[in-house]
């Protein structure tokens, strides 16, 4: 049950949130810089459902004990774990199939393209949220928040594009933009930018 | 935007929950309106002021029109 266990405060929230993206960053340094194989991603994979089933247990709680829940956040959340399993299976399939079976061509794409089917649902889920949130102030705040994401993902893409282009630094994978947003939402949900 | 909800509110004894729920709105929106973080929309505005009986001018007053009475 949602409101079983004791909301965690407004810090203890954010704490728990960047100790999980740091855990997080940490992994995919772990599996850009060294070669982790199956393994490495099946610890990553399970990391990220771990993470982002408390995530979503901790946030529906705080949500509740706030007084700012709604239906639209309970179907909000019930699709991104929907999803969050959708992209565990598509990358598991997806790294297996290529490691194993070394598709070629038009194959190849589509076990490429397994993994973003999940993230691709979670665009799907945001989307749907603004939709169909009937309370204005809760859709409010989540625009503000979506837009500072967005400006938070803007701003490194094109810093970090133009240190990537000088050799400055190392190249990220152009998957990272949907985390990267998600954390820039996360963390104005956390503080005022998104609470107005 | 100024407005008197929090006095309303008082008068008929209710909870900001209260009255969330009798405008169908999250207790959140009836903090962020009655604090004056947040402007509701003008037919939430009207739904407020009809419940309360009373004309959306009764209930929520401009800030300029607040300054010129020197209130």
């Amino acid at each position: 049950m949602a409101g079983a266990d004791p909301a965690l405060s407004r810090r203890g929230f954010a704490a728990l949130v960047i100790a999980e993206a740091v855990v997080l960053a940490i992994g995919a340094a772990a599996m850009i810089f060294y070669d982790l194989g199956v393994a490495g991603a099946v610890g990553m994979a399970v990391l990220v459902a771990a993470f982002t089933y408390t995530l979503f247990r901790a946030g529906e709680r705080r949500a509740i004990a706030a007084g700012n829940f709604s239906p639209a956040m309970g179907r909000y959340n019930r699709r991104m774990l929907t999803a969050g399993a959708i992209y565990v299976l598509g990358l598991f399939t997806a790294i297996w199939v290529h490691d194993e079976l070394q598709p070629n061509g038009p194959a190849a794409f589509a076990v490429a393209f397994l993994p973003s089917i999940g993230v691709l649902w979670m665009v799907w889920a945001m989307g749907r949220l603004l939709a169909e949130e009937t309370d204005e102030y809760l859709r409010h705040r989540m625009v503000r928040a979506s837009l500072f994401g967005l400006g938070t993902l803007l701003t490194l893409a094109t810093v970090w594009g133009f240190f990537e282009q000088f050799d400055l630094v190392p190249h990220v994978p152009a998957w990272a933009a949907v985390p990267i947003f998600a954390l820039g939402l996360g963390f104005a949900n956390c503080t005022r930018w998104g609470r107005m | 935007m100024n407005n008197r909800l929090k006095v309303l509110r008082a008068e008929r004894n209710w909870s900001q929950s209260d009255l969330a729920d009798r405008l169908g709105v999250s207790r959140q929106s009836v903090n962020a309106i009655e604090t004056g973080k947040y402007d509701p929309s003008l037919p939430l505005a009207f739904r407020i002021a009809e419940l309360f009986g009373l004309a959306i001018e009764q209930v929520f007053t401009s800030p300029t029109q607040h300054q010129s009475r020197g209130f």
